[in-house]
Parts: C-alpha cells; structure tokens; sequence
C-alpha cells in the first residue's frame, strides 16, 4: 500500500531521471535494497515530521527525498558511512525552513484559552457538521482499507487487539508463535502494518473528496 | 540492523519523545536513532499505539493523559493514527465480543474450528436463552434477528467467505474532540463557549535582532483566519513566565497578557500568543516579551516587529 519511490518523487516535482537514478544509487546497491531502504526512510521522516506538529509530513519528507536527489544529480559528493544521517541533517534544514516561512492553518485545540473561543454560530454547527461526515468517511475508508489487505495480516491485526490485560498478553504471544517472531518483531510489524494502512485510509479520502468535488 | 530485544528503557524513552518530555540533546540521539535503524520507528509507533490504547481506557497519568492529548490535538498525523487505533480498538471489541473471553487462543485451534467457531458461539447463546420457551420458530425468529451480528463476526473471521468482499462493521464513535474533552476537563467558561473547529493562522517569528521597516517580516493572513498564533522564539536568558503587549506601529495598545507559560519544543523554547484575526489590520506591529517574574535580574525586554498582510 506504500507508494513505490518512483510514483511519488515523480509526482509534482521537477525530478530528473538523472536525478532519481542518483538518489537509489545512494540508498542502495540494487534497486531492491535501494527501494526497501526509501520505504524505511520515509517512515523515519514522517516520523519526524508528525511528530513536530507538521500538517503536511509527507510532504515535507518528498521534498527531503527531491532535496538530496537534486544535490545527487548536481554532483555533490556525500560523504557520509549512514545515508540516513544525511537525510537526517536535511530534515532538520527542512524543518527550520518550514518554520522560518511560519504559515500554517490548523484547527484550533479544544482545550485552548477560553477567553480565545467563541460563541457558537450557526457556521460553527456548520463545521461541527463537517467534522462529524469527515468521521464518518474515516471510518467507511478503514473498512475499504481492512478489506484490501491479506487475510493473513487482516487477521493478525484483529487478533493483536483482541482482550486485555493477561489475555491480551497470551494472545498476542500466540500470535507471535504462529507468525514465527518475537515478541518485539510482532509489535513492529503491526505498527507498520498500521501505517499502511493509514496511508490507504488518507488515500481513499482524498479519492473519496475527488470524486465529491466533481460532482 | 534487526534487533530482538528492545530495552524497556528504550520503550519509556520513545513513550517520553512522544509525550514531549525528552531535553533537546535527547530527542536529537533518539531521533539519529531511528533514522539509522528502522526498526525503532516502528517501535515508536508501538508504542504510540500503547499511548493511545491507555488514553482510551484512562490507564495514563493525569499529567501524561494531558500531554498526549494535547499532542493529538496538535499533530494532524498523530491525530489520524489516533483514529486508526480509535477505529481498530472498536472492530477488534465486536469481533471480541463474538468470542468466548476464556479462550483466546480458539483463534488458532485447528482450522476447522476456526472456520465454525463463530457459528457455534452466535447459536449456543440464544438455545440457553431460549430454553424451555424454545419452538422450531422461535429459534428461526431468533436466527434472523441476530443475523447481522453473525455477519459482522464471519466477516472479521475472514479467511471463510471469498466473496462478497469483507466489510468490517465499525460502530458509529464520537468526534475525537468528545473524547478528548472526557480526558481533560475543558477550563471553566460559558457554557455555550465551545467553539471547537475554528481555522487559526499560526506564524512563527524567530528572533533575528533589529530589523528595518521594509524588512519586516510579512505574515499573510488568509481571509478565513478566525484566530491570529503568534509562537515567538527567546534567545535571550528566560523565564518561565511573561508579559505580553502588542502594540501598532504608533505605539497604540492591541493586546495585553499576563503570565504566559514559556513552551519547550523539540527544538526551540517559545511563547505563544493567540488573539481574533479581527483584532489586526493590514501595518506593523511589535510584540514585547517582558519576564513576568519579579526578581533582581530579569532578562532584558525582548521584541519582535512585523508586518501583518490580509489577504
């Protein structure tokens, strides 16, 4: 459900072929290694994004990945043992940038100076309205999404938030056994799965907002 | 890279990043981490999906319980893998619902059983019921009224029926808002004074020293701005607390605040300061910091000027 590198550097940007052989030059000795290697990057930049508060951390980390491939293609020699240094210190340029230029529009948090709110309007049942169709597709999109996915990885998730407490540890080490992993392994592997399939989710809404616009 | 073991250190410091209460130089070596090995992002979303599972059932402290949810409320993406968990929580208990709470591992009893478990489970509750009142037609009046519950649950079984495609039911939830506001109490005001969903332009003004007039900064107001954010970086010596005044560029008096907490993020410490995008025009302004602590030697008054543009 994640995007290959090729289909999302391409998107809107001015990328090169040069540009993009450079960057999986970099991140890898084949292109299978080059392409796992961006998926791991991308999840540890939107990390680092999502976790600053950024609106829009995917992005943010598309213009780190066209940063270095454009620095790639010009010549620029890195240095670096760690690519993933490097696509670090630019997400941190990135980031500084984005705050420097300091515009964003994002809802107001609900527990915010009562002196800043406002009394309800009728725009304001508006959006409270808005907010709860915007619910409503969050969820149909999950569904869609849970159904896309492999039996096999439908079923571990739905078994890993089975129960609590001791039968929730049982299971989810039954689970682990049936898998053939660790514990640790486990964890990881489902949040990662949930990762997908936020993406998918954001991904039908956005499909879901096109094809209402068109109507 | 792949590591089997993760140190419950390490997981109590990823829960603290998240949770924004890690110092600088710890974020940055947490953060060189999970760039070098992947599987600590992962982890990381691990256990935010704990975080989450424990704001949900009020298992946090009350001072974590605030953080977490002030992060979600702030981090559009921490706000939707909220709601992924929020939705995933409320599938998995209808599918848990259907099962036994003394056997979870039936789940990976032999196949067989796992194919009919679920038909064994949705019958066996309403015979009981039933009992002696039982008929032939009752029990067929049973069967169709708990039909749909019985579809929800084969569908979650998943690998049984082939086609149609699986459609998880997923109950209707409240808005994340609600639930929120159920976690930490909203300040005392006016009743009606719930405004929740009103779009805010926040900029942010690093301090750059003394500028000229025509290099101001030019913050751009959209039209539809209903709140003006100000996040105002300090270099100077700080406090924890100031003043606050904006004032137009004559010197005339906007705004005033008292006593506003100074902000640590991951990698600035800030004052925030909110007003209605109403209360602005198109000119210059200056916002002065001033500490709010009355002590011997406090920091030096700090300013930031610039321009604001309605658009």
């Amino acid at each position: 459900m994640i995007e290959r590198p090729g289909n999302r550097l391409k998107k809107g940007n001015q990328l090169t072929q040069v540009s993009f052989d450079s960057l999986l030059a970099f991140l890898g000795t084949d292109r299978e290694s080059a392409a796992q290697a961006y998926l791991d990057l991308r999840r540890s930049l939107f990390t680092f994004f999502a976790v600053r508060n950024a609106p829009d951390p995917d992005e943010l980390a598309d213009e780190v990945f066209n940063r270095v491939a454009r620095r790639l293609s010009e010549g620029v020699e890195i240095t670096t043992e760690q690519p993933a240094s490097f696509f670090y210190a630019v997400a941190r340029n990135v980031w500084r940038e984005r705050l420097a230029r300091g515009q964003s529009i994002m809802p107001l948090p609900e527990f915010e100076s009562p002196a800043l709110r406002l009394r309800v309007t009728p725009h304001d049942e508006l959006l409270a309205a808005n907010v709860e169709r915007e619910t409503e597709a969050r969820h149909h999109a999950l569904q869609a999404c849970l159904a896309k996915l492999p039996e096999a990885e439908r079923e571990a998730l739905m078994n890993y938030y089975q129960f609590d407490g001791g039968a929730k540890i049982e299971m989810r080490k039954e689970l682990a056994e049936r898998l053939q992993v660790s514990g640790n392994n486990l964890r990881q592997k489902i949040a990662r799965l949930k990762l997908r399939l936020n993406e998918c989710v954001k991904k039908t809404l956005r499909a879901e907002r096109g094809r209402s616009a068109e109507k | 890279m792949e590591r089997t073991s993760l140190e419950s250190a390490e997981r109590a410091k990823l829960r603290k990043y998240l949770l924004g209460q890690l110092s600088q130089m710890e974020v940055e070596q947490l953060e060189r981490l999970y760039f070098a090995q992947s599987e600590m992002a992962d982890e990381l979303w691990a256990v935010f999906g704990d975080l989450a599972r424990e704001f949900m059932q009020g298992a946090l402290s009350e001072e974590e319980t605030q953080r977490f949810a002030a992060r979600v409320q702030a981090a559009p993406a921490l706000r939707e893998m909220f709601e992924l968990e929020r939705g995933l929580q409320a599938l998995a208990e209808n599918y848990q619902r259907a099962l036994p709470a003394s056997a979870p591992s039936a789940l990976f009893a032999s196949p067989t059983a796992r194919r009919f478990g679920w038909w064994n489970r949705s019958l066996i509750t309403p015979l009981k019921l039933a009992g002696a009142f039982c008929t032939v037609l009752l029990l067929a009046g049973l069967a169709w009224l708990h039909w749909p519950a019985r579809k929800n649950v084969s569908l979650m079984a998943v690998n049984k029926t082939p086609a149609p495609t699986p459609q998880p039911h997923i109950p209707p939830t409240v808005t994340p808002t609600v639930i929120l506001r159920e976690k930490t109490p909203r300040p005392t005001g006016p009743k009606d004074d719930v405004s929740t969903h009103e779009l805010i332009a926040s900029f942010y003004l690093a301090d750059e020293g003394v500028r000229a007039a025509q290099d101001l900064p030019k913050l751009e107001l959209p039209a539809q701005a209903m709140t003006l954010r100000l996040e105002l970086e300090l270099t100077g010596q700080t406090c924890s607390q100031y003043d606050a005044v904006l004032t137009t560029e004559s010197g005339a008096q906007v705004r005033r605040w008292q006593n506003l907490a100074r902000q640590k993020t991951q990698d600035l410490v800030l004052v925030t300061l909110q007003l209605p995008a109403t209360a602005v025009e198109n000119g210059d302004y200056q916002v002065t910091l001033e500490c709010a602590e009355k002590r011997k030697h406090a920091a030096p008054p700090e300013h930031h000027r610039f321009r604001i543009e309605r658009q």
